[in-house]
């Protein structure tokens, strides 16, 4: 915990940001660390699903019918999957869906899930939204309240959302809108982004993408 | 050999078919029913009757022939046969010995010790198939005739054979492994094992693995393959940990009713139709050893409904190191049968004081069925899957990956056939001492600490310190007596979040009430060369005829990091009496059975070494009590006492004891040769 609470504030020269669409390692050495333990915003890929489906992370399981497929880079100790309380990850008022552990990478393949209606589009802009490692606990334990203190306590250690430029590279390496059926198919896609981004857990990308007998 | 038809309680099944022995031999009176086989003890009572034997150990017949006045000075000839029911030994009284001859004896007239008869070096043959035992009886032949007459003696051909010879259960199986893997879509990735054979098998039980967080749905294949070999079919799961054990409990859940909806489907249907639902294990690691037993009480509290099974369903509930996140009020075991599997080396559910949600043993402490606990030092947490490379585990002696998959598969494989296939032979691995009767393990140094609990219906509880919390007061409303320093009735909780030792809080090392909702008590105390301790409960006056039940139970354990542990540096015995109203008494040592282990030598949470405290059941049938001619009435006993110091083991020690029980009905379990009616007039 002590990286969460430390200033992160470790700006490097020369950084080189991500802008291949199938780079998959992009270099991140010279990526500015930031408080909060969500470094970078690697990816990013508006979905739309036909079926919505339970938000678990979440006490109030909301319904998810669209957000958007993210990729961070993070500080993996943060990350590190573990059986007890773990730093939950949120984004803006809301708690992110992990899919992967970042184990070797750093990186986490997650779902942030947002509204979507046709005249204002996503609810949730990312050049708007911050980042974070919040304290130690279950997810599904998180509420609006409890989030809401979260977002104070981020704000409070100079948790910020990305700069506009990066979120409009990641939007642009995500690409168009995933329209698609539910969240298995979401689900399948995020393990493509794990085989892309965190190849160390392709035996975790794989076992996702084992053969569809028919979707319940 | 499953030897009673399914219910939810396995052992209670089991138990219901053990009737009262009754052969009906044509057209004379049966023989007379006695326990035969088993094996030597080191001092009084000399000899246990057991119920099984590992394949390739020695077998032993005892005769107490106090028991036997008429038989003394006399030969008779020891038969071990193929065990036959009872209907079968109606239609065929010839004795046919299994060894090729049969064995006579000379029955000696003073103690039991005089009169153990080995009468198989290991050679008996085990099971075929996939059966877990292979049942012999044996026959006392006192007439010579070479049948089984109205004079011989008969050990089985009841409802179970006289002793059962067990596989080596961390051996392969008969079939052939299938390995699939599939989906049916988000957190419906399923992992499953059958027998290659499954068209010629029936209807199979299915073993459901959950995993925990950051673990993987395919790192249980040392499981799923090695049960598939022994014919059950196994699904792992993915299971929605990360948001915590609430949400994977839905996923094991969904996970069942998937496989149910798509058998028809799944490998071109392989397994339609043979998917036994109303014969279900289920087995959690960590967050998703917290989520079985949070998915079972969904079952139990109406909070999902399935279409294809129902908690009585499941017969088996094992978490492997769980975490305990929920309280009891949502997540409880409840009178399902229950197992926890745990690492004293685990260094993410680590088992410390420091945290209520490490406190796996909690889970054991809320199980109200019958309960079992496997302990393992040197075990952590990783090894328990066979993903990644690492251990997380913490402490000297680690055992390595391929040990604790050899612990697994031996364990598992025992405690899943007792339970979902009723093969009582499995039962002796969970109810004796891991130092008395264990699965083969790597190695001969590694030291397990096990529990075991039956189902309250078939118990008498003198003394488990949860109703009455004066020190001088049983459970049962009836006087405490004691002498022993330092005594401490309380609650198993150690609140200073340190394993090191201070004077002013006895608990130490107690990890069992991980909440205030969580309540489990117990004593404390401890003795040494100059202060000797006992501990005695009396029995109440309308339960003290003890003829028809089965054993003492009781749990024990040394203090961790007390200085005296420190300084015994090793393991801890003891002794028990019984009394009878007449004042008579007799001892038996515990140590025949095992002693206390040393708590692991773990450091950190303070100053020193030795993790949390490792409590060991111990089960004493009560007629060795009244073993070699003892004046012991068991029509009348009227207190249990414990001994403590060097005239019954360890010179000195810090124990803490709990769980003090009569186990009911002698007629279905071993140690029940009784003595004559003449004896016990004298």
């Amino acid at each position: 915990m002590m990286s969460l609470l430390a200033p992160l504030f470790l700006l490097l020269a020369g950084s080189s940001p991500v802008s291949a669409q199938n780079d998959p390692a992009p270099t991140e050495a010279a990526v500015a660390e930031r408080p909060g333990g969500v470094h970078e915003l690697l990816f990013a890929r508006p979905f739309r699903l036909d079926e919505p489906y339970r938000h678990t992370w979440r006490a109030e399981q909301p319904l998810v019918s669209a957000g958007y497929l993210v990729v961070l880079r993070v500080d993996e100790d943060l990350a590190r999957p573990r059986q007890t309380a773990e730093p939950v990850l949120f984004a803006g008022a809301q708690t992110l869906e992990r899919v992967n552990t970042g184990r070797g990478s750093g990186r986490l393949v997650v779902v942030l899930p947002s509204t979507w209606d046709a005249q204002h589009g996503f609810a949730v802009d990312l050049a708007k939204t911050a980042f974070w490692f919040g304290e130690p606990e279950l997810p599904e334990r998180i509420d609006a309240a409890r989030a809401s203190e979260e977002a104070q306590r981020a704000h409070a250690r100079g948790v910020r959302p990305f700069d506009a430029e990066a979120v409009k590279k990641a939007l642009a390496r995500g690409g168009e809108v995933l329209r698609i059926r539910d969240a298995g198919e979401l689900r399948r896609a995020a393990a493509r982004r794990i085989l892309e981004f965190a190849p160390a857990e392709e035996e975790l990308a794989q076992s996702i993408l084992v053969p569809l007998v028919r979707p319940r | 050999m499953p030897l009673a038809p399914p219910t939810r309680h396995g052992l209670l099944a089991l138990s219901l078919a053990l009737a009262p022995f009754a052969v009906p031999v044509r057209a004379q009176s049966p023989p007379r029913r006695a326990e035969l086989a088993g094996e030597s003890l080191t001092s009084f009572p000399h000899f246990q009757f057991t119920r099984s034997f590992l394949l390739g150990d020695p077998v032993e017949v005892g005769v107490d022939p106090h028991a036997f006045p008429h038989l003394v000075d006399a030969e008779v000839d020891v038969y071990v046969v193929a065990a036959r029911s009872a209907e079968e030994w109606a239609e065929q009284t010839r004795l046919v010995d299994v060894r090729g001859a049969a064995q006579r004896v000379r029955i000696a007239p003073r103690t039991i010790a005089d009169n153990r008869f080995a009468v198989d070096a290991g050679t008996l043959p085990g099971p075929e198939g996939v059966d877990f035992a292979a049942g012999y009886d044996v026959v006392l032949d006192v007439d010579l005739d070479g049948e089984l007459g109205p004079a011989d003696f008969l050990d089985g051909g009841g409802s179970r054979p006289g002793f059962f010879v067990v596989r080596m259960p961390h051996l392969a199986g008969p079939y052939t492994p299938v390995e699939i893997k599939y989906s049916g879509g988000s957190m419906l990735a399923q992992n499953t094992f059958y027998p290659a054979e499954i068209a010629e098998l029936g209807e199979l039980p299915l073993v459901v693995i959950s995993h925990g967080n950051g673990h993987e749905y395919t790192w249980y294949d040392h499981l799923g393959l090695h049960l598939a070999r022994h014919g059950f079919i196994v699904m792992s799961h993915e299971n929605n940990t990360g948001p915590g054990p609430n949400a994977a409990s839905l996923t094991t859940l969904t996970n069942i009713d998937y496989l149910m909806e798509m058998q028809a489907e799944i490998a071109d249907g392989v397994l339609d139709g043979h998917i036994d639902i109303h014969r279900m294990g289920w087995i959690g690691h960590s967050r998703g050893g917290e989520g079985v037993v949070r998915a079972y009480s969904r079952l139990v509290l109406d909070q999902y409904v399935s279409p294809y099974f129902d908690e009585d369903d499941v017969l088996l509930i094992s978490s492997m190191a769980p975490t305990v996140f929920l309280k009891n009020v949502a997540s409880f075991p409840g009178d399902a049968n229950y197992h926890l599997l745990f690492g004293a080396a685990d260094s993410d559910v680590s088992g410390g004081a420091d945290s209520p949600v490490v406190q796996a043993f909690t889970y054991y402490e809320r199980a109200t069925g019958n309960k079992h606990l496997t302990y393992v030092q040197g075990l952590g947490h990783g090894y328990m899957h066979n993903g990644l490379n690492e251990c997380f585990c913490d402490g000297p002696d680690l055992l390595k990956r391929g040990h604790v998959h050899r612990i697994q598969r031996g364990y598992y494989l025992s405690l899943l056939s007792l339970y979902l296939r009723d093969d009582l032979a499995a039962l002796d691995f969970f109810e004796r001492t891991f130092e008395d009767f264990h699965p083969p393990t790597a190695l001969d140094t590694h030291v397990l600490a096990t529990e075991y609990r039956p189902a309250p219906d078939d118990l008498l509880v003198l003394d488990d310190f949860e109703t009455e919390p004066s020190v001088g007061l049983s459970s049962a409303g009836t006087p405490v007596v004691y002498e022993a320093r330092n005594l401490v009735e309380g609650r198993f909780e150690d609140t200073d979040g340190k394993f090191k030792w201070k004077e002013e809080w006895p608990m130490n090392g107690m990890t069992r009430s991980a909440y205030a909702e969580d309540s489990q008590h117990g004593v404390v105390f401890d003795f040494g060369p100059e202060a000797p301790a006992t501990f005695e409960v009396r029995l109440p006056a309308d339960e003290r005829d003890l003829t028809d039940d089965a054993a003492l139970l009781f749990r024990a354990c040394q203090g961790t990091r007390h200085p005296i542990t420190d300084q015994v540096d090793g393991r801890v015995t003891f002794g028990v009496s019984l009394r009878d109203s007449h004042g008579e008494s007799s001892t038996i040592l515990a140590g025949n059975y095992g002693s206390l282990t040393r708590p692991y030598l773990r450091d950190g949470l303070g100053g020193g070494a030795g993790w949390a405290n490792e409590f060991m059941t111990f089960r004493i049938p009560l007629a060795a009590f009244g073993r070699d001619g003892s004046r012991l009435d068991l029509a009348s006993i009227e207190a249990v006492r414990f001994h403590f110091g060097p005239r019954h083991g360890s010179e000195s020690g810090r124990i803490g004891l709990d769980d003090i029980v009569i186990q009911r009905g002698a007629k279905k379990r071993p140690e029940t040769q009784a003595p004559n009616t003449e004896v016990r007039a004298r």
